[in-house]
């Protein structure tokens, strides 16, 4: 301890020296629009490299866990292959396939992984290091095997900000696809980093534990059908007429590395169409 | 202390001077002289060195404020107090200033080329560092040197220029 206190006060001058140029530098950075912006870029080009950085190294030590999941998958697709190639009735082996075809068409997937990540704040988000030189833009989906994660909101060249879905602003229309019903409003309630909430849904509806939740048909941001967890509680609103439902969700974001970024082909045809839809309706 | 009060006084002048005249003089893009670096070349070569380097952070706001270039002038003025220590300290025989009865370096102390080294090196870093918060780029590294050098011959010549106004009076 006395050997520090030595070696500041030896050098003294110089620590007061560089204190007051720090002083200094600080306040060029402060007040000046160019130098302010040139550090902010430079800070965010220094934390997105040791993101990067961090990881790589997680990616590297959950390479078994990754492969694990990876055999999951794969036993998955191979076991839906083979329930298509085993189908008795040709007419229904073709109409199945056409629509999983014109399912295929109407979107295209960009893989990415994920450098950030967090689960913690009320209005949460992802980082992936593709951005739009890769082709992502603003408003698409992205998934995971295990489900939905959420929205693209932002890119810069190389990387994408990602609304997830555990976010207050994230809300979607759910299906559930034992009772083949879109209904009721799915949001995030800001507790539980794999729980999300349905609400709205109509009291008359059968709904029971560990139903499948999935996106439904009015998505545009996503293709029906993707998986978002199972109905794990059931609870009665106040006002007694609809029922609230807890959903277990399948993505676990605190290990999520691996996404895709879904490109809706027909996006800007769609919009057309609504800005129509809209015009006409505004002339009415 | 009526040398403090002096010194504060010409500081206070040089300041306004650098920030309603000099400053507001268009001279050209390479050509930006801030000859209030001229106080520093007549300080007492036996003052505390803390106390010029809190001095100079002062005096390098006080231009800031008056001239709204927020940090530079004081990061400039910081580097240069350092510098003038260093230098001082190393490179100049201060027992043969204080031995010829002088309080700072002139060209009677030795001679003229060595006023100028003195005077130039002195300015030069003090430019260097003010030009390079101003472009805040490693880019433009060309630029920052030569912009400091030929400012650098502009604030020499200015500074001159006025020690032999004072120096007649």
């Amino acid at each position: 301890m006395r050997i520090i206190f030595r070696w500041i006060r030896k050098q003294s001058y110089l620590l007061l020296a560089i204190f007051l140029f720090g002083l200094s530098v600080n306040q060029v950075m402060r007040f000046h629009l160019y130098q302010h912006s040139f550090y902010v870029q430079s800070s965010i080009g220094f934390y997105r490299n040791i993101d990067q950085w961090k990881a790589d190294i997680d990616y590297y030590f959950g390479l078994k866990e990754e492969n694990d999941r990876l055999a999951r998958e794969n036993q998955r697709l191979r076991s839906q292959l083979n329930t298509y190639a085993l189908s008795p009735d040709s007419v229904e082996l073709v109409n199945h396939f056409d629509s999983v075809h014109q399912k295929s068409l109407r979107y295209a997937y960009i893989q990415a992984k994920v450098i950030r990540s967090n689960t913690r704040l009320r209005n949460n988000t992802l980082i992936l290091d593709k951005g739009s030189l890769d082709g992502i833009k603003p408003n698409m989906g992205v998934i995971a095997p295990e489900g939905i994660v959420g929205i693209v909101l932002q890119t810069s060249d190389h990387y994408a900000l990602v609304m997830s879905i555990l976010n207050s602003k994230f809300e979607l229309t759910p299906y559930f696809q034992e009772l083949q019903l879109q209904q009721g409003v799915l949001a995030w309630n800001g507790k539980n980093a794999r729980q999300v909430t349905i609400s709205e849904v109509n009291k008359a509806e059968r709904i029971r534990k560990g139903m499948h939740v999935q996106t439904s048909h009015y998505s545009t941001l996503f293709p029906p059908g993707l998986p978002i967890g199972r109905v794990s509680r059931i609870s009665e609103s106040p006002d007694n007429t609809y029922v609230e439902l807890d959903v277990t969700l399948g993505v676990n974001f605190q290990r999520l590395q691996h996404v895709t970024v879904v490109q809706h082909l027909f996006a800007d045809e769609e919009a057309t169409l609504m800005q129509h839809h809209q015009v006409l309706q505004g002339n009415d | 202390m009526i040398e403090a009060i002096k010194y504060s006084i010409a500081a206070i002048l040089l300041a306004f001077l650098q920030a309603y005249l000099i400053q507001e003089i268009n001279m050209g893009v390479w050509l930006k002289p801030l000859p209030y670096v001229a106080i520093f070349f007549v300080l007492n070569v036996h003052s505390n060195r803390y106390a010029v380097m809190v001095a100079a952070f002062a005096f390098g706001f006080l231009i800031d404020l008056l001239s709204g270039s927020f940090g530079m002038h004081t990061g400039a003025c910081v580097a240069l107090a350092f510098f003038k220590n260093v230098y001082d300290r190393n490179w100049l025989d201060i027992d043969s200033i204080t031995l010829q009865g002088q309080q700072y370096f002139s060209p009677e102390a030795k001679s003229w080329p060595a006023y100028l080294q003195y005077i130039g090196s002195l300015t030069f870093v003090h430019h260097l560092v003010f030009f390079s918060l101003d472009y805040f780029k490693a880019d433009a590294l060309f630029y920052i040197l030569l912009t400091a050098f030929i400012s650098t011959m502009g604030t020499i010549g200015i500074s001159l220029l006025l020690r032999a106004l004072f120096s007649s009076r």
